[in-house]
């Protein structure tokens, strides 16, 4: 039985107030906090797709500054019985000046390091309250993937802006580079992935599976991350600060490593005959425990640029999740409204 | 918006003793006039009124059943060189899949896909859309008296190693698959077996759907069997790579009508696989997973109907069972290895 269908959403960009890891959280809250997305519907945080943002400005760290942005899912979604009740869930992206010191760190083989003026990413299961991310439950209760980075460092990125797209259940953060360079650091987190199962041995009690991924540090996200098997979205590489995709073991705070399931080249000409753009399902597979999941609603698409959008007769029907955000098309996905 | 779901089904598997070219065709023409499919549910195909004899079919079959006939007569070797089948669900396009096997090819002029030649104790299949009676298949035309034909495509070496038979039916298409003694695969299928989820006159016939066929080749001289992790392979091997078109003369092809045209389309797997015996879920549910075409160009074409990507196998018409009965079965390199498997819906 699939899980209920997912619509994205499209903030508008933000623009980095400078190209510091606070002023990269800043713009998530900016974005997180929007009244209307980018094609100006109007967004109500708590309804629809419009997670619930709130941040951290007195962490010890660096008191003063945003240091972390956290987001809880919208309750209106009606899959809330469907298959069981909705595990709740928190998404969050963090990262201070100062390394930080006591932060869960993620591990699939090898551990994320504790590095100042990273941002990272995480996801919590049943979260009780923010407490503090430099510890090791930046929640009271619940189970945490530890801390991925999700961007390259800023000094070395020159980030320009950031881009944002939520859905009922997943939440994806993309930082474009300034000026003329055309990459991107992108990371989603949630329950974007459908086993296609109830068994609770497939999958959580509400049917879902919760986790993140990233395109790491060590690089921009692959212009072939399709193809790719390092600094590629939904590919774990087992090899700190590179790319990451983990889930929560079904009913455990375990974290298994999944990966995309097969190797895709598309080009500008992965069209049908007629021009129309097919939107092909994107597939993971569980490194080592024996998972398929679907990706809910992301869909390999022809080579796009980042924020453009698919329409319909003059509506949205798809937004893009691509490798590059101007100037040169490559590998992409599409997020379906 | 998808075609119609097919439904797969598996007709009872026949052992060639001898290995024939006869013998092939009568194997193929048995199972395409059994009244009972390899899990005993029953089968109602049409019929012919004078089998042997070209005319359009009687009857045609219900559920998945095709309508078999057969040609004993060209090239006089003294026993069937040719079948042919009609579908249950008939479209505007009204299609007919065809195959051929003889052990003489004196005269031989007929058609062929991509170049390829003509070789005795070789097994061809091929489909044609536009179809009216059958004439002949040695003909350098379509073998029909109307209507655009694939060309023959040859399916594993001539000389005829083949041990098994398995074929395998559904409402729009048909898959033979031939396995030698020592348990490698050989695979022809025919017909509607792309969906290209459009209505689009460019992307689709009139009836929405995309015919055509594809085979393993037969290029080394030996016709490699279907490679293993055939999924994860181009063209870097040109007989064994299914679903991968191969420019190649007596490769493995896999070509799709030009919709409207009697032109071939070059096609292929979008993407590549390597699954193993342990993609499945950890409470060993089997994945599913849609395969999509492109033409070599890369221009998308559609996805195969209720032929899925899966996890490895260990046979090649291997019957998935649950409580429920069976849910479909398999295509795979092998019958005695556990290779690539494409899973077919009940």
């Amino acid at each position: 039985m699939p899980l209920p269908v997912l619509d994205w959403r499209r903030l508008a960009p933000v623009t980095l107030a400078a190209n510091t890891v606070n002023d990269a959280l800043n713009a998530i809250y900016t974005a997180g906090t929007a009244a209307t997305y980018a094609d100006g519907s109007a967004r109500t945080p708590g309804t629809d797709c419009a997670w619930t943002w709130n941040r951290d400005t007195t962490n010890a760290l660096q008191p003063g500054a945003t240091t972390a942005c956290y987001a809880t899912p919208p309750t209106s979604f009606p899959s809330v019985t469907n298959p069981g009740t909705v595990i709740p869930q928190t998404v969050i992206w963090a990262g201070s000046t100062a390394a930080p010191t006591a932060t869960l760190q993620y591990v699939s083989v090898t551990t994320d390091a504790r590095t100042a003026n990273m941002i990272y990413v995480g996801q919590c299961k049943n979260p009780g309250a923010y407490s503090n991310w430099n510890t090791a439950t930046p929640f009271t209760t619940g189970q945490f993937t530890g801390f991925a980075t999700a961007a390259v460092l800023p000094a070395s990125a020159v980030w320009g802006q950031m881009q944002m797209y939520e859905s009922q259940e997943a939440v994806v953060v993309q930082f474009w580079r300034a000026a003329a360079n055309t990459q991107a650091s992108s990371a989603i987190a949630g329950g974007f992935l459908d086993p296609g199962s109830a068994s609770s041995a497939v999958a959580e009690t509400d049917g879902r599976l919760y986790g993140l991924s990233s395109s790491g540090s060590g690089n921009y996200n692959s212009a072939t991350f399709l193809t790719a098997t390092t600094d590629a979205l939904f590919y774990e590489t087992q090899t700190a600060g590179n790319s990451r995709f983990g889930f929560f073991v079904p009913g455990s705070a375990g974290i298994g490593g999944m990966r995309r399931f097969g190797t895709f080249a598309p080009g500008t000409g992965t069209v049908s005959l007629n021009g129309d753009i097919p939107l092909l399902p994107f597939y993971a597979a569980s490194i080592s425990q024996f998972v398929n999941p679907r990706l809910r609603e992301i869909y390999i698409v022809r080579d796009l640029l980042s924020a453009q959008r698919i329409q319909v007769g003059g509506v949205d029907y798809a937004y893009i999740l691509g490798a590059n955000w101007q100037t040169t098309a490559a590998d992409a996905l599409a997020l379906t409204v | 918006m998808a075609l119609p779901a097919l439904n797969w089904r598996m007709l009872p598997p026949v052992f060639l003793p001898n290995g024939t070219a006869s013998e092939l065709m009568d194997a193929i023409y048995t199972m395409g006039t059994s009244i009972v499919y390899a899990d005993g549910s029953a089968r109602s195909p049409g019929t012919f009124a004078s089998p042997g004899t070209a005319s359009l079919p009687a009857s045609v079959g219900t559920g998945s059943a095709w309508t078999w006939n057969f040609d004993n007569t060209t090239f006089a070797t003294g026993g069937k060189t040719c079948c042919y089948a009609y579908p249950p669900t008939t479209t505007a396009i009204n299609q007919t899949v065809i195959v051929g096997c003889t052990s003489s090819i004196a005269g031989a002029t007929w058609l062929q896909n991509q170049s390829d030649t003509r070789a005795i104790n070789q097994f061809y299949v091929g489909c044609a859309k536009g179809t009216g009676v059958y004439t002949t298949w040695n003909t350098a035309g379509t073998p029909f008296t109307s209507g655009n034909f694939t060309g023959f495509a040859g399916v594993g070496a001539s000389g005829l190693n083949f041990a098994q038979v398995f074929m395998l039916e559904s409402q729009e298409a048909v898959m033979i698959i031939l396995a030698r003694a020592a348990g490698g695969t050989h695979m022809g299928c025919m017909g509607a077996f792309v969906d290209p989820l459009s209505a689009s006159t460019t992307n689709a016939e009139t009836d929405g759907r995309l015919y055509g066929i594809v085979n393993t080749g037969s290029s080394s001289g030996t016709g490699a069997s279907t490679t293993s992790s055939w999924m994860a392979f181009t063209t870097a091997i040109n007989d064994a790579v299914p679903f991968y078109n191969s420019t190649t003369v007596n490769g493995q092809h896999f070509t799709l009508f030009t919709p409207g045209a009697g032109t071939l389309m070059l096609s292929q797997r979008f993407g590549t696989f390597t699954p193993t015996a342990n993609t499945q879920s950890r409470n060993g549910d089997i994945p599913s997973i849609p395969f999509q075409v492109t033409t070599s160009g890369g221009a998308y074409l559609g996805q195969l109907r209720q032929m899925a990507i899966s996890r490895d196998f260990t046979a090649a018409g291997q019957g998935l069972e649950s409580t429920a009965g069976v849910k479909g079965y398999t295509y795979s390199a092998s019958v005695v290895g556990s290779t690539d498997s494409l899973f077919l819906a009940y």
